[in-house]
């Protein structure tokens, strides 16, 4: 079972914030699903290849053709200024 | 007549015969959804306006000049699939008031073979869920079982298609997403080839496994559907070329007896062996198929689709587009902004996915979970060695109750137990109503080979009539 120091190093990695009751319930949950996963131990896949994607595709490429900029992309944005993105800032 | 009951077929048939024109037909259904949706909750947006204008268009060129093959058809699109200048929330909070800035790939292919969108359909949020319970925004009714879930996650493109609320839909299959409420709505869903059908514009979720497909009436409007999206586009590093592929006069169908086992309702199996025991006297051959990793798919499944989901959605940071929350500095803005405006469930699969592949996990799960997906994959290989199809039940349960899973994931879990694998092999399925089961909807899947869809559609028609 997860210990609470472990749920909340991952909802730090995964930049979620928690309440203490949420923390305990994804703690139950989250390992009831990690015990049941623990299934995959039973195969050797020793030598066995990793399929990371089921078509073998290499180096697709297309043409890079430049569009005009698309004003409703900016107008998602939750705050703009002029024609940029504007967030509270990084550092 | 009734039109908002008619398949394609019909509809181009009523059209041909001049017996309605495309704007009646549009008028039909979204009468229809004003009267019925409130109860069934399919749709998140309906295009009144610009669908009626859309069938005008097409009744003017019908006069005119030669029209697409989907001619004043009208369909519903699964919220995760973008149509330009159109809302679209992929059934989430955070999404909530994003304006797709362009269209889909399949949608632009809709648009060229003249197709009438009536709106977009709801869903579990970013397609995670397998129930319709987890929209950020109403859940979905089953409209042919009263009480029931409709399945999830395309539990809007399945339910509006079982509610005759638009004639096909389009929805997305991570998992099971498209046959899994299809086969509790009692209607034909197909996850396609991966790779066969372009996924630009598709909100994704776990982008190994995404795929986009019909839900319809049939198994022939399945097809027709089909043929109009499919094929590479430019777009999408992933799609492909098509394939020509041969169908055998007789078919050979292999039953998975895996897929009879542990987790799966003694109903179900019941309601299997009849249709298989029919199958048999119709002197179709049948034989027992072994796939001994199957039972693994589901707890591959979990890691793999996590760890993707947990980098897909890592972008709804309040940033660049959807919903922002108000915090001190940025880091306290990404943790608030995904604290209020993510659901639930969606939370914990990014949680779990995080997890796996987090330093010291990273191969004990996830590169793990990524070798068992190669041996399950060689499993279906080594089985189309001896069989065209493989079949077996959609779903290990018959459509259960509202609020019966949510408490507890992972029996919400099992019930993609027996779609799962086709995903991690990147090969096409389809569910097709089987005869009810206590008067509730009941799927059976067929599965085939990478590329081989055209013998899904050749023996489902062929099911269709027995």
């Amino acid at each position: 079972m997860l210990n609470k120091e472990e749920v909340e190093k991952i909802s730090q990695l995964a930049r979620i914030e928690f309440n203490e009751k949420d923390i305990e319930l994804m703690r139950k949950d989250l390992s009831s699903i990690l015990d049941y996963i623990e299934k995959l131990k039973e195969i050797d896949v020793e030598g066995v290849e990793p399929t990371t994607h089921s078509l073998d595709l290499k180096n697709i490429f297309r043409k890079d053709n430049p569009k005009e900029f698309k004003k409703d992309l900016l107008e998602n944005c939750p705050q703009i200024e002029g024609r940029h993105v504007k967030t509270k800032p990084v550092f | 007549m009734d039109i908002t009951g008619l398949t394609i077929k019909e509809i181009q048939n009523g059209f041909a015969k001049k017996e309605f024109c495309a704007k009646d037909v549009a008028e039909s259904f979204l009468k229809r959804i004003v009267k019925e949706d409130k109860e069934i909750g399919a749709y998140l947006s309906v295009f009144s306006d610009k669908a009626i204008e859309d069938a005008k268009k097409v009744d003017d060129l019908r006069e005119k000049k030669s029209l697409g093959m989907l001619a004043g058809i009208p369909c519903g699109i699964k919220d995760n699939i973008m149509i330009s200048g159109q809302r679209c929330t992929a059934g989430s909070k955070v999404l909530d008031n994003y304006i797709a800035p362009y269209n889909a790939g399949v949608v632009d292919r809709l648009e060229k073979e003249n197709c009438v969108f009536l709106g977009k359909l709801n869903l579990d949020e970013f397609a995670i869920g397998s129930s319709g319970e987890y929209s950020g925004f109403f859940p979905i009714k089953n409209p042919k079982a009263k009480g029931c879930v409709p399945g999830g996650s395309s539990a809007g493109p399945a339910a509006a298609v079982a509610g005759n609320l638009c004639t096909f839909s389009l929805g997305s299959d991570t998992g099971g997403s498209i046959r899994q409420p299809a086969a509790f709505c009692g209607v034909v869903g197909l996850k396609t080839t991966y790779g066969r059908v372009s996924r630009h514009g598709l909100i994704a979720m776990a982008s190994s496994l995404d795929q986009i497909g019909p839900l319809a009436k049939n198994v022939e409007d399945a097809e027709i559907v089909f043929d109009a999206i499919k094929g590479k586009d430019n777009m999408d590093s992933t799609s492909c070329e098509d394939v020509e592929i041969k169908t055998p006069k007789k078919f050979k169908i292999g039953i998975v007896k895996e897929a009879m086992g542990e987790g799966i309702d003694g109903k179900i199996k019941e309601g299997f062996d009849n249709v298989v025991k029919k199958l048999g006297k119709e002197n179709i051959e049948i034989q027992e198929i072994s796939l001994p990793y199957m039972e693994y798919g589901l707890a591959c499944y979990y890691i793999i689709m996590t760890a993707e989901v947990s980098s897909n959605l890592a972008r709804y940071d309040g940033v660049r587009y959807g919903k922002r929350s108000t915090a001190d500095n940025l880091l306290d803005t990404y943790f608030k902004t995904r604290k209020d405006f993510l659901g639930k469930e969606v939370k914990r699969r990014i949680m779990l996915g995080t997890y796996c592949l987090s330093a010291g996990y990273y191969d004990a799960y996830y590169l793990r979970a990524l070798k068992v997906r190669t041996v399950i994959a060689n499993d279906f290989k080594k089985a189309f060695e001896k069989v065209d199809l493989l079949m077996m039940p959609t779903t290990p349960t018959l459509p259960f109750k509202f609020g019966e899973r949510i408490a507890d994931p992972l029996s919400m879990y099992m019930a993609d137990l027996l779609t799962v694998p086709a995903n991690i092999a990147g090969i096409p399925a389809i569910s097709i109503p089987g005869p009810e089961i206590d008067g509730l909807p009941f799927g059976i899947q067929f599965v085939a080979p990478a590329f081989h869809e055209k013998n899904l559609f050749a023996f489902g028609k062929i099911f269709e009539k027995i």
